[in-house]
Formats: C-alpha cells, sequence, structure tokens
C-alpha cells in the first residue's frame, strides 16, 4: 500500500499527511477482510488473461458504443444464468468483474454455483466467452483443472 | 514531438467518441442494468484510450506508472460498483426492461 502511494504521488513530502493514515488504514482493512495467505499467481496465467481483457474489453466498449449510436435501438436484454466453478473469493470476485467488461454482459448475482448475467442482446456466443473466461481465471489462480468438462480450444 | 503530438491527439478523439458513445447509451438506453453496460464498458475503453494518449506525454518512466495505475484502479472500481448496484437493483426487485413486457 505504501508502495502504492508512493508511485500515485511521488516523493512530495506533503502528502504522507494524508497517505500515512491511509497506507495504515488499507493494510489494516485488508488484513481483516482477507484471512488466509494471498493466493499464488501463475505469472503466464497473469499475462494471458491480461492480453484477453484487454481486448476483450476493448471489444466490449465497441459492441455497447455500435449499440447506444444506432439510429434504431435493437436491444433485447435478457437476463441469463451462468453455471460456474469457481470456489467463493478472489477467482469469483475477478470472474464476476470482468464479466461487466466483456461484450454484452454484465453480473448482476453472484451466487453458489450460478452467477446470473444481464446480457444485452443474448446470443450463443455468449456462453463460450464466458467459458473461456473462466477458464483464464481459473488458470491464473492455479486451480486445480475442471472436471467431467471438455472446453474446444 | 510533433508525431508524439499526432499521436495523443488521434487516441484522445478516439477516447472522446467512446465517452459520448458511453453518455448517449446512458440516456437512451431503456433501464438501469442497460445503462451499467453502457457506463463500464464504454467509460472503461475511453479512459483507456485517455490514459494511452496522456502515456505519449510523459516525462519519465514513473509518470507512465502512475498512469496506468490509474486505469487499473479505475477499472477495478467501476466493475466493482457495477457488480453492486446491479445486486442492489435486484435485491429491490427491479426488473429488467425486456422487449416482450406489454
Amino acid at each position: 500500500m505504501a508502495l502504492l502511494w508512493f508511485v500515485l504521488n511521488g516523493s512530495d513530502a506533503r502528502s504522507w499527511i494524508v497517505g500515512a493514515p491511509s497506507v495504515l488504514l488499507s493494510a489494516w482493512v485488508s488484513l481483516r477482510l482477507i484471512p488466509s495467505a494471498p493466493p499464488s499467481l501463475s505469472l503466464r496465467g497473469t499475462l494471458a488473461f491480461a492480453v484477453f481483457f484487454l481486448r476483450e474489453s476493448l471489444r466490449g466498449g465497441w459492441d455497447v458504443a455500435r449499440l447506444a449510436l444506432r439510429p434504431r435501438l435493437t436491444l433485447a436484454p435478457a437476463v441469463v444464468s451462468f453455471s460456474h466453478r469457481l470456489p467463493s473469493g478472489g477467482a469469483r470476485l475477478l470472474f464476476a468483474g470482468a464479466v461487466s467488461l466483456l461484450p454484452g454482459t454484465a453480473v448482476i448475482a453472484i451466487e453458489d454455483g450460478h452467477i446470473q448475467i444481464h446480457a444485452l442482446n443474448p446470443s450463443p456466443r455468449i456462453e463460450g466467452e464466458l467459458r473461456e473466461l473462466e477458464d483464464h481465471v481459473i488458470r491464473l489462480f492455479r486451480l486445480s483443472p475442471p472436471n467431467s468438462r471438455t472446453d474446444p480450444s | 514531438m510533433i508525431l508524439r503530438d499526432a499521436i495523443t491527439t488521434l487516441l484522445l478523439l478516439a477516447a472522446l467518441f467512446f465517452f459520448v458513445a458511453g453518455t448517449v447509451g446512458l440516456l437512451r438506453f431503456p433501464d438501469l442494468y442497460s445503462r451499467l453496460h453502457a457506463l463500464t464498458k464504454a467509460d472503461n475503453v475511453g479512459l483507456g484510450l485517455t490514459v494511452l494518449a496522456l502515456m505519449f506525454q510523459a516525462d519519465d518512466g514513473l509518470e507512465v506508472i502512475q498512469l496506468g495505475l490509474i486505469w487499473i484502479l479505475v477499472v477495478v472500481a467501476s466493475a466493482t460498483v457495477c457488480l453492486l448496484i446491479g445486486k442492489e437493483a435486484r435485491r429491490r426487485g427491479i426488473q429488467p426492461w425486456s422487449r416482450r413486457t406489454p
């Protein structure tokens, strides 16, 4: 946290009047909230996720921009349920956060085994895209490979 | 120098497009849920392009890292807020707009 503040504010000594209490407070809060040791992340998984995320969020922005600027509004939103295989905690939250930046999907509820997703224009492609994102998250967190399901690609 | 300025200008214009589109979406989309889409996704790209544009004007590496960090923090915050607003709206029983409702 101290590193984060330093990068953001540089070496200006006065900024630490606000910075020092913020650093202490946020460190304390995160220690309280995160009981276990931080998960070990795979470096390759992180890079692959970053590339996937950048590409998809660019596509997501473009997609929604196109829909918004189209003369006739052609939305047919629906709520779809997606059964995920992620344990609760960081992996699931990262997944939920990233879904909201993918083209046409936004998470509106997280439950055990399912997340409810609001889709702007539901299409069969969504399922595959979510599955791909899920695979990325699984690799990123080095989770044990999912059983029984074999995905293409 | 001129090349750097040209790249910055182009990226900022592209960013402007996404911010405008996001705002148009916010105004035109039919309900809370679809408006969340417009805001999170379009503004995320808009800010990303803005940050990229400003990176070409940075004086040193630290500024580049600062800018990148700002983008990451805002993306995390916006994804989190999107989720929280969606969850709360659902808890209150706000029904998503759908084409079939009379």
